[in-house]
């Protein structure tokens, strides 16, 4: 006897179908799962014995043969576990007069028969193209956000087959808590003072330009990190759908009542490995930070301590928005489109080009500063150094304007960065500068005397036109003006990066 | 000192190749090694010691053995031959090459190892020494006073240690000015490794002294000696930044005990860097206050370099209401622009303008005046 339920599983971050087909005849009793199953997948045999014995049901005392169409692609996870013992019990005749055709199930089973979540459902959910899918309530919300599908969650395999030979209605899907979590207070009104460093923030926002923070422990790098995702605009549909799917693959929480609009905010620590940073892992291909930051941001902090080979891997996608990890089973294209933030002390005590003395030697300096390489460097348009606060600053300074006023601006620029027909001024060609990042006589100037001297260099020229026409976007000017360049020019260069590398050979 | 028996006994190359052989001994101090000469023949000296039964005085029976243990793997002729074979040549006291300057000294090096062009007896050396942990306000003096000093004619000497003394170097060579840098290794030994393009400047267009043969290692028991050497070839001493402690004072003190002028340059009361040069100044040490001074001073001819100077006079005429708000220690930027009032657009290109016309420089978050 034969049947064949419909179910999926999950490939870098797309769903992809998968027919399961179950065989029940004659023979020696056994179990047998062909199809290319990974560990966890070979391994549903013993759950689904246990789920459905449990469950009151009667195990075949035959020759079962589970094939995971189609055969040639791997399968991973445990989500076929649910699929496989209805196929069991169908070819076994307990599902008489159910239509499968209708249905699939994405699912793991517990040994006692309970329905679990498994990651990346809301791609399953989409592959498994059938009216109907049931799922684990845990995951009911996730396979939810799909319209035109009816999503059943039983919550035991017992209950299924209830509901399946309409025994009982079907449950209704679990409540969802639609109270929004409050945001952890993160307003840009708590940073006082740094104007710079919050300008910088500002334009990286509205140009998704990205931007290192230099300065000693205790600047604020990381509380102004924290704050940027708040100022960037909401995720459109597709990257929003995009960044949910990762998070969900990911096994990272994602809201209960919609897809993810409010852009991420990931802060990997530096021992990150380079699988964990890109996406990779042997076997099952998982996305990496990066992708889990598509549409928001990536900070990492103390970037000199990240291993280099980690860093350098970062330099494709900053370039491409998205990562191909290439495997001996096959290539996966994960997106990965983010507003990197990088921050690190200048040197090993943190003071150089502060109004403290450093108290690091050269050769110490040195060794900090070779740790980052260059064209990572090159692909970061904004560089700020701050300082520590003055303390009478700390406590008589009025608050900072507030992220909703500071967002505002940044939506304004973006639109107008928009009408130019390109997603973000960083990512403005260099053939289209002359016509869309036209000079004042007095901008041009400030450039000419950068450039003379030696405070910018031939790339670092054509960035810092892209920055000055986010500025100008934010200001609210067709052409560049003075102010927008010299400021520009300003958070491009950065002296205290290569004084101290060749200040004693000058 | 009245055990020093000057000159060197040296007849032949087999004496020169064993003084050569214990000029590498460890832990020998400029002292001990006069003792040594001081026992007769050099040739008998080192045997004495390759056997291991050297007169050495009480007490450093220890040392006795380490050294019979180091020459018992060295060879002096194929070592002098080494030496010669890499360019290095060799002044030892009372040979017509020695610096006149080191003659009468009270503790004359007994030899020196020279490698580059330069004459070790220039008519005027001045040294210019410092810390190794200099602010951006020692590196700038440091770079002037060398130009200033070398276009005038002046050997710079120095240490070729990080900050002062490779600043100094650096920017006597890039006048075409004469460098002399001792050092406390081999000449073959780069110390610090990160100042190897300079030692290769050096090498070129200078001259590189010590009084360790090839492959000695830059051990801290060499650098005073290398410090009292700094002094001795030298007419006056500079010194620029200094903690108090620094190693710099140990030249200063060999300076004074040579009766060479000692110049030191003020500096902020609050800087650590120049606690060591202010403690001098009311010490009674001259007070260095710009290159001219010193060029007079030590009757130097002024050279015809103004071309930077009038640059750098155009900037004082800079008016700018930024411009009387920096200071000419650091200044944080950030503080400016809060107590400016002014929008970060405004203030940006009031800094790119002083920027460019060399009024003030820009190190990191920081900002401060240069002329």
């Amino acid at each position: 006897m034969l049947s064949s339920v419909v179910s999926a599983t999950v490939r870098g971050i797309d769903g992809q179908q998968v027919v399961v087909e179950v065989h029940v005849g004659n023979g020696l009793p056994a179990f047998n799962v062909v199809g290319l199953p990974d560990a966890s997948c070979r391994e549903a045999r013993d759950r689904v014995r246990a789920a459905v014995l449990s469950s009151g049901l009667t195990w075949p005392s035959a020759r079962i043969t589970v094939n995971l169409a189609p055969s040639g692609v791997p399968k991973q996870g445990s989500g076929l576990d649910l699929a496989i013992a209805v196929g069991v019990l169908a070819a076994n005749r307990q599902l008489d007069g159910v239509d499968l055709d209708q249905l699939g199930f994405v699912a793991e089973l517990g040994l006692d028969g309970s329905l679990r979540n498994v990651p990346g459902t809301l791609s399953c959910v989409a592959a498994v193209a059938a009216p109907q899918v049931v799922v684990a309530p845990a995951s009911a919300h996730e396979a939810a956000f799909h319209e035109g599908i009816t999503v059943r969650a039983p919550a035991t395999l017992g209950e299924l087959v209830h509901c399946l030979l309409g025994q009982c209605p079907w449950p209704e899907p679990p409540e969802v808590d639609t109270v929004p979590v409050p945001a952890k207070s993160c307003d840009l009104a708590d940073v006082s003072g740094h104007l710079f460093a919050r300008t910088a923030l500002e334009i990286a926002a509205a140009g998704g330009h990205n931007l290192l923070l230099i300065g000693p422990p205790g600047a604020g790098k990381s509380m102004l990190a924290r704050r940027l995702p708040g100022l960037m605009p909401d995720l459109s549909d597709e990257v929003a759908l995009q960044t949910t799917r990762v998070h969900s693959v990911a096994g990272l929480p994602i809201p209960p009542a919609e897809l993810m609009r409010t852009p991420p905010y990931r802060a990997p620590h530096h021992s990150a490995s380079m699988a964990a940073l890109i996406g990779g892992g042997s076997g099952r291909v998982r996305p990496g930070e990066i992708s889990c930051a598509h549409g928001g941001v990536l900070f990492l902090d103390e970037l000199g301590e990240f291993s280099p080979s980690a860093l350098d891997a970062l330099r494709q996608p900053l370039e491409d928005g998205q990562i191909r990890v290439s495997r001996a089973r096959g290539t996966v294209v994960f997106p990965a489109d983010f507003n990197l933030v990088a921050a690190m002390n200048p040197c090993p005590c943190g003071f150089l080009g502060s109004v403290e003395p450093c108290r690091c030697t050269d050769a110490a300096r040195h060794r900090y500063m070779r740790r980052l390489s260059g064209p990572l460097l090159d692909r970061i348009d904004l560089r700020v150094h701050m300082s520590r606060p003055d303390v009478h600053h700390l406590l008589d300074a009025p608050r900072g304007e507030p992220t909703a006023a500071v967002r505002a601006r940044v939506l304004s620029a973006r639109d107008r960065a928009a009408e130019r027909g390109f997603v973000s001024n960083s990512q403005l060609p260099t053939e289209v500068l002359d016509e869309f990042a036209s000079l004042s006589g007095e901008a041009e100037q400030l450039l000419r005397d950068a450039l003379r001297s030696n405070r910018l260099s031939a790339r670092g020229m054509v960035r810092t036109r892209l920055v000055a026409r986010t500025i100008a976007d934010l200001n609210g000017t067709t052409a560049i003006e003075a102010s927008a360049m010299a400021l520009a020019i300003q958070l491009r260069s950065t002296p205290v990066l290569f004084d101290s590398m060749g200040a004693n050979h000058e | 000192m009245n055990e020093l028996v000057c000159p060197v006994p040296i007849e032949c190359d087999v004496s020169l190749a064993s003084v050569v052989a214990l000029s590498g001994l460890p832990n020998l101090t400029p002292r001990r090694f006069w003792q040594l000469l001081g026992l007769g023949d050099p040739i008998a000296a080192w045997n004495a010691i390759v056997s291991g039964t050297s007169p050495l005085a009480p007490g450093i029976t220890d040392t006795g053995t380490r050294w019979q243990r180091w020459a018992q793997g060295i060879d002096p002729s194929s070592m002098l031959e080494s030496q010669r074979h890499a360019g290095v040549t060799i002044h030892w006291h009372g040979s017509p090459s020695y610096p006149t300057r080191l003659i009468d000294d009270p503790e004359p090096p007994v030899l020196l190892y020279c490698l580059g062009t330069a004459t070790l007896d220039p008519s005027r050396s001045v040294a210019i020494v410092g810390t190794r942990r200099c602010t951006a306000y020692g590196r700038n003096v440091a770079r002037e006073l060398a130009a200033a000093l070398g276009s005038a004619g002046a050997t710079i000497v120095s240490g070729l240690a990080h900050g002062i003394d490779a600043t100094a170097h650096a920017a006597v060579l890039a006048v075409g000015g004469s460098a002399t840098a001792v050092v406390a290794g081999g000449v073959d030994i780069v110390y610090p490794r990160s100042n190897r393009a300079l030692y290769e400047s050096v090498s070129r267009s200078g001259a590189l002294v010590s009084e360790w043969p090839l492959r000695a290692r830059a051990l801290p028991w060499r650098f005073p000696a290398r410090n009292r050497t700094i002094a001795g070839l030298s007419d006056a001493v500079v010194v620029v930044e200094s903690a108090e402690r620094g190693g710099s004072m140990y030249t200063v003190d060999e300076a004074a005990n040579r009766n060479r002028r000692v110049f030191a340059v003020p500096g902020p009361i609050t800087s650590t860097a120049s606690s060591g040069t202010n403690r001098l100044i009311a010490d009674g040490a001259e007070v260095a206050l710009c290159a001219d001074d010193l060029i007079e001073t030590l009757g130097l001819k002024r050279s015809n370099r103004s071309s930077e100077v009038k640059g750098k006079s155009a900037a004082q005429a800079v008016d700018s209401w930024l411009l009387t708000e920096v200071d000419f220690t650091p200044t944080s930027i950030d503080l400016l622009v809060a107590q400016t009032g002014r929008s970060v657009g405004e203030f940006s290109i009031e800094l790119e303008r002083l920027l460019s016309v060399g009024a003030i420089r820009r190190i990191g978050a920081t900002v401060e005046r240069v002329r």
